[in-house]
């Protein structure tokens, strides 16, 4: 026996080595239904854009100190002087923005494919906090850098928390650490960013991967009618659909470095509890909440935007029909997709709230409630 | 919890009843917990009468030697009583010099000579009732406060008028570099006692303009008294600093004042307008020059590129330049053309340093495009997999 077989034999009898193989490549070899396409790629580049987030947080991590003294410069060192920190911190502030955006996509593809119907409503539910838990991470990355933007954002984010009905106040106080945003907030939002909302996401996204791995992608077959795959028109998780993905992840690493390199994250100017800027915003992803309270008394404006969260978790079990091509379930599909655009419009209108801008020739100005005013020249 | 409240709670003092309180309710109110009211001091101290009396009549009468309002000349001698008293003010650690300054002042002569009560006395200033100690925030003669209370006078025009005085002064203060200093809340700003004294307030007089505002402009001061003006202050044809700075509505020196103000004794003089030019020029060239590099400063903070040695450069451009602003009282082209200089190298180091940083990001950033390229071409190469292995399927 050969020195290789017989140290196989030794670790085989102490660890499942040849059990694990068989099982992966059960999983690599598995058929997926003939309709997947390059949009089906998008799972998979959440899943790598995490994977990126987490490396590149834990090298931000040994630069990065949470107080309130040395948070800015820790950063502003890590941008200057540690070498490609700014491309680690550009790859970590733009991979947040773009794994949101992958999110709202890979779910409008779930959603316009009907996949989260009958057996899957749990792991669209999984998805959907999936979603939630990386708004977190959003929310609480924010105020890391610790400059004004960040610092006023999150004193206005916890202000509506803290407006709530009821368990508002303590909720804010919860958040905050005390009455304002300060130490115990930037060490509360720390932790909860780089130890408890990791574990959470892992914890869901292994849970997400186990349900599709052993429920399969769905079919476009209304619930009830699916037929088991045909190993000649199905696809091949490998080599077919991993070809697809080793297109796309390379290609989307390469857009992302090009955009850190153009567009560089600014660091901004550091947080001063004395001087409130003009026109704090949260980030885009959060626009469209920020813009719908506005428009809304308090209490009203809460209530109303607590509803879209709920819809976008309990949909599945709302929307009972069998059908799953969207060409049969045209209101379903009319519901989601002007959902989005309310989205969309109220984010823009939200962006633009506050501001001045020049189109052809003419000078508008936008009030906070984004409505539009040309200016007169040589005001 | 009851009994932690219980033995908190103060039990008021006995005191003795006070009639008057009775009719003068808010007055009262008024003096509760003030100055006067702590120190014990009540009404029948300034008022006269007899507080134990209920009956109007009897707490008024003439025999308890009930006084009432008091008159101007009256006011004043009865607040020096007390507050001239050394004996009395040393446990409260109070001055007793007020009175005796207040007749130097023009207010104390217009009383004491000219027997004109319409001036201001001591509670024209401190209020008759509910008196608070100046160190009070809530106090007329807080500092906060002073120029509003002089103001309730000064800005009265019938009552300015009937003294010979303009009734400007108030509001030229209000739009003063000294007034905007005192809102911000710094205050040791100059305000109308600063300059003209409080007791004994008085309009600075020609020749000790400068005087008063080298008070605080001391280096300025010093260097106005060597300079050619100097000597034309000590024969009375040059009001010092108001010539340039105004009085009361004092704004930010700028070097306008150069333009608009020079020319106006020195128009006719070449020499005198060129050595002008020279400390105008020096000023305003590296004046500019310190806006951009704040501008180019900022721009690169903001995008994490300043560090905080580059902010060191700035600092010491700006201490120079702020000496500069100070040295050109001597009138002395060279020495403010050498601290100018000084800035400008200053600042000509800080734009090297960061056009380094600049040129450093780029060549950072350009050494990644071979990276972009090799993902490309990787992800080019798996497309000719698919490819191939989409035909084969």
């Amino acid at each position: 026996m050969s020195l290789r077989a017989r140290a196989n034999g030794w670790f085989e009898r102490r660890y499942p080595m040849r059990a694990i193989r068989e099982g992966l490549a059960h999983q690599m070899h598995k058929l997926l239904p003939p309709h997947v396409s390059w949009l089906h790629t998008l799972g998979g580049l959440l899943l790598f854009l995490a994977a990126q987030q987490i490396l590149t947080g834990i090298l931000l991590m040994v630069y990065y100190r949470p107080t309130t003294e040395d948070a800015y410069e820790s950063v502003r060192f890590l941008m200057l002087k540690a070498s490609f920190g700014w491309l680690i911190r550009g790859l970590h502030a733009w991979g947040a923005t773009l794994m949101i955006a992958v999110l709202v996509l890979h779910m409008l593809r779930v959603f316009i494919m009907g996949a989260y119907k009958r057996p899957r409503e749990l792991t669209w539910v999984g998805g959907v906090l999936i979603f939630f838990t990386t708004l977190g991470f959003g929310f609480t990355g924010y105020l890391l850098p610790w400059n004004q933007l960040s610092y006023w954002a999150t004193t206005v984010g916890t202000e509506v928390a803290a407006s709530i009905p009821g368990i508002g106040r303590s909720l804010g106080v919860l958040m905050r650490g005390g009455e304002a945003v300060g130490q115990e907030t930037l060490a509360r939002f720390y932790t909860m960013h780089v130890v408890v909302l990791p574990w959470v996401l892992v914890f869901l996204m292994i849970m997400h991967i186990v349900m599709i791995r052993t429920q399969n992608l769905a079919p476009l077959e209304a619930v009830g009618e699916e037929r088991p795959l045909d190993p000649r028109t199905a696809v091949s998780f490998a080599p077919q659909h991993t070809s697809r993905e080793l297109v796309v992840f390379p290609l989307f690493f390469a857009l992302m470095i090009a955009v850190v390199i153009l567009f560089p994250p600014e660091i901004g100017v550091k947080a001063d509890p004395t001087v409130t800027p003009e026109g704090i915003k949260p980030e885009w992803y959060f626009l469209p909440t920020y813009q719908l309270l506005k428009y809304l008394p308090k209490l009203l404006g809460l209530g109303l935007s607590a509803i879209p969260p709920l819809l976008l978790l309990l949909w599945p079990f709302l929307d009972r029909s069998r059908a799953r091509r969207p060409s049969q379930r045209k209101l379903s599909v009319t519901i989601g997709l002007g959902a989005l655009l309310l989205t969309v419009l109220l984010g823009l209108v939200g962006y633009l709230s506050e501001s001045e801008i020049t189109l052809f020739g003419k000078h508008i100005r936008f009030d906070m409630y984004g409505v539009p005013e040309v200016v007169p020249a040589g005001r | 919890m009851a009994l932690f409240f219980a033995l908190c709670a103060q039990t008021p003092a006995a005191t003795t009843p006070n009639s008057c309180v009775a009719c003068h309710a808010e007055i009262a109110k008024l003096e509760a917990g003030r100055a006067h009211a702590q120190a014990e001091i009540g009404c029948v101290a300034c008022h006269g009468g007899d507080s134990a009396q209920a009956e109007k009549d009897a707490a008024h009468a003439a025999s308890a030697g009930f006084s009432g309002k008091l008159g101007a000349l009256a006011t004043v001698e009865l607040c020096g009583n007390c507050h001239a008293d050394v004996a009395r003010m040393n446990p409260y650690g109070l001055p007793t010099d007020q009175l005796a300054q207040y007749r130097t002042s023009r207010h104390g002569q217009g009383l004491f000579t000219d027997h004109d009560e319409s001036g201001a006395i001591c509670s024209s200033c401190h209020g008759a009732h509910g008196i608070l100690g100046p160190k009070s925030s809530e106090s007329p003669v807080h500092p906060t406060h002073v120029a509003q209370t002089c103001g309730k006078c000064h800005g009265d025009e019938s009552l300015m008028t009937a003294h010979g005085l303009a009734a400007t002064a108030p509001a030229a203060y209000a739009k003063s570099v000294h007034a905007q200093v005192l809102a911000k809340g710094d205050d040791s700003a100059p305000q109308c006692a600063t300059c003209h004294g409080s007791h004994g307030a008085i309009p600075p007089g020609f020749g000790s303009v400068a005087a008063v505002c080298g008070k605080c402009h001391m280096r300025e001061k010093e260097l106005f008294q060597k300079s050619p003006h100097a000597p034309l202050v000590e024969t009375g044809d040059f009001p010092g600093c108001i010539v340039c700075h105004s009085n009361h509505a004092i704004q930010p020196a700028e070097p306008r004042i150069f333009e608009s103000v020079c020319g106006l004794c020195h128009g006719g003089t070449p020499e005198v307008l060129a050595k002008r030019d020279r400390i105008a020029g020096a000023l305003n060239s590296s004046n500019e020059l310190l806006a951009a590099r704040e501008a180019e400063l900022q721009a690169a903070a903001q995008h994490g590129l300043a560090s905080d040695e580059d902010e060191l450069f700035l600092d010491e451009a700006r201490t120079g330049l702020k000496s500069a602003r100070v040295l050109q009282h001597s009138l002395d082209p060279a020495r403010v053309e050498e601290v100018t200089g000084e800035a400008r190298g200053q600042l000509e180091a800080l734009r090297l340093r960061l056009q380094k940083e600049r040129d450093a990001q780029r060549w950072k950033r350009l050494a990644l495009l071979p990276v972009v390229a090799f993902l490309i071409l990787m992800s080019l190469g798996a497309w000719v997999r698919f490819r191939r292995l989409h035909s084969h399927a």
